[in-house]
């Protein structure tokens, strides 16, 4: 390829904290077409307040690629530096404009066609279409008519698409395929994320870390789920299981640890988990902000990890189970089942007595548990950020 | 013999446990001859100062601990054998006494103790009261921060403990299971004499005896406790889950200062409403108040689940003379009562509550504890094995 | 009062009551009413409720009238509590206070003086209320046979209807059935009517005017007026040893055991008692008030000390409330716990006319195409959300040729969440999603008479009743598999674990889509439902309660 590759950073750039998700993804994408091809790379900035888009004088590009960004004491605050080293961007017709952020949200295919009219130069990202597929699962309508919009203008611009799974990329060929526009519609190319890395030396807890090691350990065996609590989540499954394993085992049931932020529609049920006798017992235990450290021994101490998710463009938290060797039940809808390999038992997300009868499999049966766990050290589950690189750069932009 | 008795409280005017056996002991020393002054190095915010003499302990002392309430006698004493003027003021006092025997009443103070003894011809006695560190380490078990934090601490004290046992002239034990602890390698403990809780006969007026039992209505339990979470603990986990084996209209009444925690320990919950409704409390009682409804009772609880040492309350219960439910814990150093045919000894919940259950149902039982085995708990007798434990120092 | 003809009762009521001559128009109304019911007494009550008279009239008037009519020798109005007795009349008793004074120099007096009078006019327009219906009463009664006698006659009975007495409005569930076991046991002789007074902390005996009164369809109506009868007036019950005291209603509310228990157990009786679930022992999560999961165990507790037989609404309860006293350890011998069956609200002999509204709503449900029906509240114990997955999947594989879902219950507490949601889904876009609140009885009739089948999916019940319901109209319905619902549908229907979203929708694609089924499903209703109806409760419970079987 001879033209530019021009990469927005925005989301980079704005993000001074761990990066996780998406910008994740971005930074790893930037950071991989760099090492690739640098006298090519562009990169852009949208300063949505004037609605341009602007590019970034190569020292400032650096710092935001470095890690010293993302470690900021005074992230809010900080975010603002890029816009002291913005100048000005034009475009021309052999770019190839690689965009990976949470686009929808900034109509950033329709900003693209302002610079380039109708010519396909955009490498857009695929997530998941879940406020299409499951509006009632995004917290209002607008998101709905956010993602509608924007894969429309994706199907109209863009060159091809990046997709972190084979199963988005399903439902967005069955979208446009629903609408009549999969005749003109660009390639869905699937590029699977890196997994969890374990860290290689014994990990380092502070005292309250190890206290609240302690404690989740200190009753007996434990089942964990990694995710915001939020309706899509399926923490209601769980809730209900627990409910009828503590009738039956009283003092014997095991602990459920659920581990995450309290997100969206969740009231009823977070009052629920707590009232509920197993609750009560304590026997339903619920932490937020835990960190990186924390939550890899919290993997590693669980019996097996659980996610009954209704529906997840990838999984990341099943993954993370598997990097520890330990089993993670996991619901057959989305993208699960892709993300560990097929290794994992599967069931629908409200198939109650399924879940419940391998929970208490898992529980009970030392021998079925260590059976799975064994099968789950396959290389699949290292791959590194270094290989979604290189893969994303074959497959996009033929590097 | 000039007998300087150190202690983590002011005992002048005794109302727990703790400050009635160090009471006693000074009083049967000096019964036998002795003169006895006592000092005490005191937690400021808990206790009035009984003499000029006594020295407060609080969060002005760098040792002093906001977040462990429960180890300020054991910081106390790291206190007093570090801070310059408290062990000026110990020095000043022996060197105006002229003490020949100094003991120490618990671990905390024997340190400040032996420094106190250094180079001179006084004999150190360690008066036990309980085996502390099992019962620090039960509290830390229950509160909050890093294992490793806590488990540094019990390993302080354990060794404040055994320097104690092993270095004492003499070592006083409040039971067997006590004695056989300090002897044993872990503590190596030379000397030990057993010197059990005692209690003073009732002398509660007959007339006041009936007034509580028409009060009460119908045949009732009581428990007598101080406000230490591991009695209210013991009493939830006898009549686990709850009170509901209690009639409608029957009460249990509780006496004490258990009665400001009873009701908000994890026991209490489950059955949080009928738990209320058939407990009748009375947080503080006059002595001869208090006999008065013991001897009321139909039967006296003695549900301890936590805690070496001797029990006062059993004692106390004994002398009664009314029928015991209680633990096999209650009855450490009590043994030749256990076989008595109204005491009911039982670890076991459910069978704890059917005893109390078949005794409210039966005839009030009015046969009293044999006089032989009642005095044998006198404070007088109880304490012999001290006085002559410290007579055998110097001879 | 009984000895004048009709128009010159007309007249002297509006001069007494209303202090004024009748006008043509009321005049006309009462007498036509005198000559179509020829009911004395509902005049007296009219005039005393009518706006003229509770909003408008001074005191020192209608005190002025009496007096001036004191010697009218037209009828004796009691003014204390008494049951006026059809007699020749005699001059009024008693003066009024302050009657003495002119009406001039009542106009000077303070404010204060008239509200106090008003108050006291209110007090004495209740009485006079009370007074009427007694009257009423007794008129109705006064040829009657005497009533049955419950048993050999030995035992005494005493039914507490403090819950009832209580309820203002459309009475369902528990306080549907103390009414219901109420009425039938009213036909007893040796049967006292009893409330709770708890300030007095005794039982109070209700008048058999007041029983009439609170056992009949007005006393429940929605809007209905007026107080309940107060403990505090009331003569307490004279109890004695060996009598029975029944109480079957919300009695953690109006009746606590615990105190009950204390207060029979004085007087040696016995109590029987009622239990339909343990809902806040097995889901305190489902509490509206928290405090009444410790309330609600409290009052089991006493009930397992206190109660020689407890009523269980089902086997599942009984089994439910044995296994709790076993885990409290009661240690004493528990009451014996006996089930009855409870009866089905319906008799859908011949569907009642819908108004036009009531029709346009049936118009619009029945427009929108074959539809699966739940009747129950919509709070989380009822399960409704397994019911909105399962109509995600029907439209994401169906389309337009999803079915609808009907559910018909006011909103509980504690599902805002799920709530806010559905309104998203794609399946209650395309309507096929459809919630009814305030149904009256008649729409509901029709809702079931022409719905496919219906459901009844909730985690826990002590009965079922809309299940009850469903086959007493001839449909299908689905239940869950654990508690009562079994029993509800005397195990003829298909059942799942109420979580078991698999096996669910496979039966609800299955009545859908084979008729057959479905059909060999509705004859096993018809050949083998046996209906229960609250006549078949009542003696049930009186066999249990004289011979100990029902």
């Amino acid at each position: 390829m001879g033209g530019r590759i021009v990469v927005n950073i925005s989301t980079s750039a704005n993000w001074r904290r761990r990066p996780v998700g998406i910008v994740r993804v971005e930074r790893e994408v930037t950071k991989a077409i760099f090492q690739h091809r640098s006298e090519a790379v562009v990169p852009v900035y949208l300063d949505v307040p004037r609605g341009r888009w602007m590019t970034v004088k190569d020292g400032c590009f650096g710092d935001i690629m470095s890690d010293a960004w993302v470690s900021s004491d005074n992230p809010d605050h900080d975010a603002a530096d890029v816009r002291k080293h913005l100048k000005p961007f034009s475009p021309a017709a052999t770019d190839s404009f690689v965009t990976v952020g949470s686009d929808w949200s900034f109509q950033v295919p329709d900003r693209v066609e302002q610079l380039y009219g109708n010519h396909r130069v955009l490498i857009p990202a695929l997530y998941d279409l879940i406020p299409l597929l499951f509006p009632e699962y995004a917290p209002g309508m607008e998101f709905y008519d956010q993602f509608n919009h924007h894969y429309r203008a994706v199907q109209r611009l863009a060159k091809a698409v990046f997709s972190i799974s084979e199963t988005s990329a399903v439902s967005l060929r069955e979208f446009w395929e629903s609408r009549g526009l999969a005749a003109t519609a660009p390639p869905v190319k699937v590029v699977p994320l890196a997994a969890p890395v374990l860290p290689a030396e014994a990990p380092f807890l502070d005292a309250k870390e190890r206290a609240i090691l302690e404690d989740v350990e200190k009753d007996g065996p434990f089942i964990i789920y990694v995710s915001t609590i939020e309706p899509r989540k399926n923490h209601q499954l769980l809730l209900d299981i627990w409910r009828e394993l503590y009738a039956e085992r009283g003092e014997r049931c095991p602990k459920l640890v659920v581990v995450g932020m309290r997100g969206w529609g969740s009231n009823d049920l977070i009052r629920t988990m707590e009232r509920m006798n197993a609750g009560r017992a304590g026997k339903i235990v619920w932490r937020e902000g835990v960190s990186d450290v924390l939550l890899m021994q919290l993997y590693s101490r669980s019996t097996f990890a659980v996610f009954p998710s209704y529906f997840e463009g990838w999984g990341l938290a099943a993954s993370e189970a598997a990097a520890v060797g330990k089993v993670c039940v996991i619901s057959t809808a989305g993208a699960l089942i892709e993300a560990t390999r097929g290794l994992m038992p599967s069931y629908h997300p409200l198939d109650f007595p399924g879940w419940k009868n391998e929970i208490m499999r898992l529980l009970d049966d030392p021998a079925y548990r260590t059976s799975v766990e064994s099968s789950l050290t396959i290389d699949a589950f290292k791959r590194t950020w270094q290989d979604f690189g290189n893969d994303f750069c074959a497959k996009l932009l033929d590097l | 013999m000039k007998i300087l008795q150190l202690t983590n409280y002011p005992i002048q005017a005794p109302s727990h446990g703790g400050q009635i056996r160090c009471a006693h002991i000074a009083g049967e020393l000096r019964h036998a001859g002795h003169d006895v002054k006592t000092v005490a190095v005191y937690v400021e915010r808990d206790y009035e100062p009984g003499s000029e003499d006594d020295l407060p302990f609080g969060p002005s002392s760098p040792h002093w601990r906001e977040d462990f309430p429960f180890l300020s006698d054991y910081l106390s004493g790291v206190h007093a054998l570090s801070d310059a003027a408290a062990i000026a003021a110990l020095a000043t006092i022996r060197d105006n006494y002229l003490p020949d025997v100094i003991i120490s009443e618990h671990p905390w103070l024997f340190a400040a103790a032996e420094k106190l003894a250094q180079g001179r011809d006084i004999r150190l006695v360690y008066s036990s009261h309980n085996i502390e560190f099992r019962l620090k380490e039960n509290m830390l078990a229950r509160a909050e921060g890093s294992a490793d934090d806590r488990a540094d601490l019990v390993a302080e004290i354990k060794a404040v403990e055994q320097h104690a046992a092993s270095r004492a002239d003499l070592v006083i034990a409040c039971t067997e299971n006590d004695a056989d602890y300090f002897r044993s390698a872990s503590a190596e403990a030379r000397n030990v004499v057993v010197a059990g809780n005692g209690v003073e006969p009732f002398s509660c007026n007959a007339g006041r005896v009936d007034g509580w039992r028409r009060y009460m209505a119908r045949p009732f339990a009581v428990f007598v406790s101080s406000g230490h979470p591991p009695n209210a603990n013991g009493f939830w986990d006898m009549f686990t889950p709850g009170l509901t084996f209690l009639a409608p209209e029957e009460k249990i009444l509780v006496i004490g200062s258990v009665g400001h925690i009873l009701m908000q320990m994890k026991g209490a919950r489950a059955f949080e409403l009928i738990n209320s409704s058939r407990i009748e409390m009375v947080k503080r009682m006059e002595k001869k108040d208090l006999q008065a409804a013991v001897r009321a009772s139909h039967l006296i609880l003695l549900p301890i689940s936590e805690g070496e040492g001797s029990n006062l309350k059993t004692a106390e219960a004994l002398e009664s003379g009314r029928p015991i439910v209680g633990t096999s814990k209650a009855f450490r150093g009590f043994e030749g009562a256990a076989l008595l045919p109204h005491v009911h000894i039982t670890d076991d919940a459910r069978t704890f509550r059917k005893t109390v259950r078949t005794l409210l149902d039966a005839a009030r039982y009015e046969g009293g504890t044999p006089l032989e085995v009642r005095s044998k708990f006198y404070w007088n007798r109880q304490m012999e094995p001290v006085v002559s434990g410290i007579a055998d120092l110097f001879t | 009062m009984m000895m004048l003809d009709d128009e010159q009762f007309i007249h002297a009521c509006f001069k007494i009551i209303l202090g004024r001559e009748a006008d043509p128009n009321g005049f006309a109304h009462y007498l036509d009413l005198l000559k179509k019911k020829k009911n004395r007494s509902q005049v007296i009550s009219d005039l005393c409720y009518s706006p003229e008279v509770t909003e408008s009239l001074l005191p020192f008037e209608i005190l002025a009238a009496v007096r001036r009519y004191r010697s009218s020798r037209l009828f004796r109005l009691s003014l204390k509590r008494r049951v006026p007795k059809p007699q020749p009349a005699t001059p009024l008793e008693g003066q009024p206070a302050g009657a003495s004074l002119g009406p001039d120099a009542r106009r000077e007096h303070a404010h204060a003086e008239q509200v106090r009078l008003n108050e006291a006019l209110l007090e004495r327009l209740g009485a006079l209320q009370q007074d009427v219906s007694h009257l009423q009463y007794s008129v109705a009664n006064a040829s009657r046979a005497p009533k049955d006698i419950l048993g050999d006659g030995t035992m005494r009975y005493l039914f507490n209807l403090s819950t009832s007495n209580h309820w203002r409005r459309h009475a369902v569930g528990i306080v549907r059935v103390e009414r219901e076991l109420g009425k039938y046991l009213s036909r007893f002789g040796n049967i006292d009517f009893v409330i709770w007074d708890s300030h007095g902390r005794s039982l109070k005996t209700l008048l058999p005017y007041q029983v009439s009164k609170i056992l009949s369809d007005e006393w429940c109506a929605n809007g209905s007026v007026g107080q309940s009868f107060p403990g505090a007036q009331l003569s307490e019950a004279a109890i004695k040893a060996g009598d029975i005291y029944i109480s079957v209603g919300l009695d953690w509310d109006h009746a606590p055991t615990g105190q009950l228990v204390e207060y029979l157990a004085r007087f040696g009786a016995k109590a029987v008692l009622a239990c339909y679930d343990t809902v806040p022992v097995q889901f305190p999560e489902f509490l509206v008030r928290d405090e009444l999961g410790q309330e609600f165990r409290q009052h089991l507790v006493e009930m397992g000390h206190g109660a020689s037989e407890v009523m269980a609404i089902s086997q599942s309860t009984k089994r439910d409330l044995v296994h709790f006293w076993e885990e409290a350890g009661l240690e004493r011998r528990l009451p014996d716990v006996f089930t009855i069956s409870l009866a089905s609200y319906a008799s859908p002999s011949q569907l009642p006319v819908l108004n036009a509204h009531e029709h346009q709503i049936l118009r619009d449900v029945f427009g929108r195409g074959d539809y699966i029906l739940y009747v129950s509240s919509v709070e989380s114990r009822k399960n409704h959300k397994m019911v909105f997955d399962i109509w995600r999947d029907l439209w994401l594989e169906r389309g337009v040729d999803c079915p609808q879902f009907v559910h018909v219950g006011m909103a509980g507490w504690g599902n805002t969440d799920l709530l806010g949601r559905v309104p998203r889904m794609p399946a209650y876009i395309g309507g096929k999603i459809n919630w009814l609140q305030h149904v009256s009885d008649d729409l509901l009739a029709h809702l079931y008479h022409n719905c496919a089948f219906t459901i009844f999916p909730s985690l826990y019940e002590g009965w079922g009743l809309a299940a009850t319901e469903s086959l007493a109209f001839g449909k299908v319905c689905v239940v869950s598999n654990n508690s009562s619902l079994e029993e509800a549908t005397q195990g003829l229907m298909p059942r799942y674990h109420p979580l078991d979203f698999i096996g669910w929708k496979r039966e609800i694609e299955r009545l859908l889509d084979d008729d057959g089924y479905r059909k060999s499903l509705e004859q096993k209703i018809s050949d083998e439902h046996r209906s229960v109806s609250w006549a078949d409760f009542g003696a049930r419970f009186c066999d249990q309660l004289v011979l100990g079987k029902n």
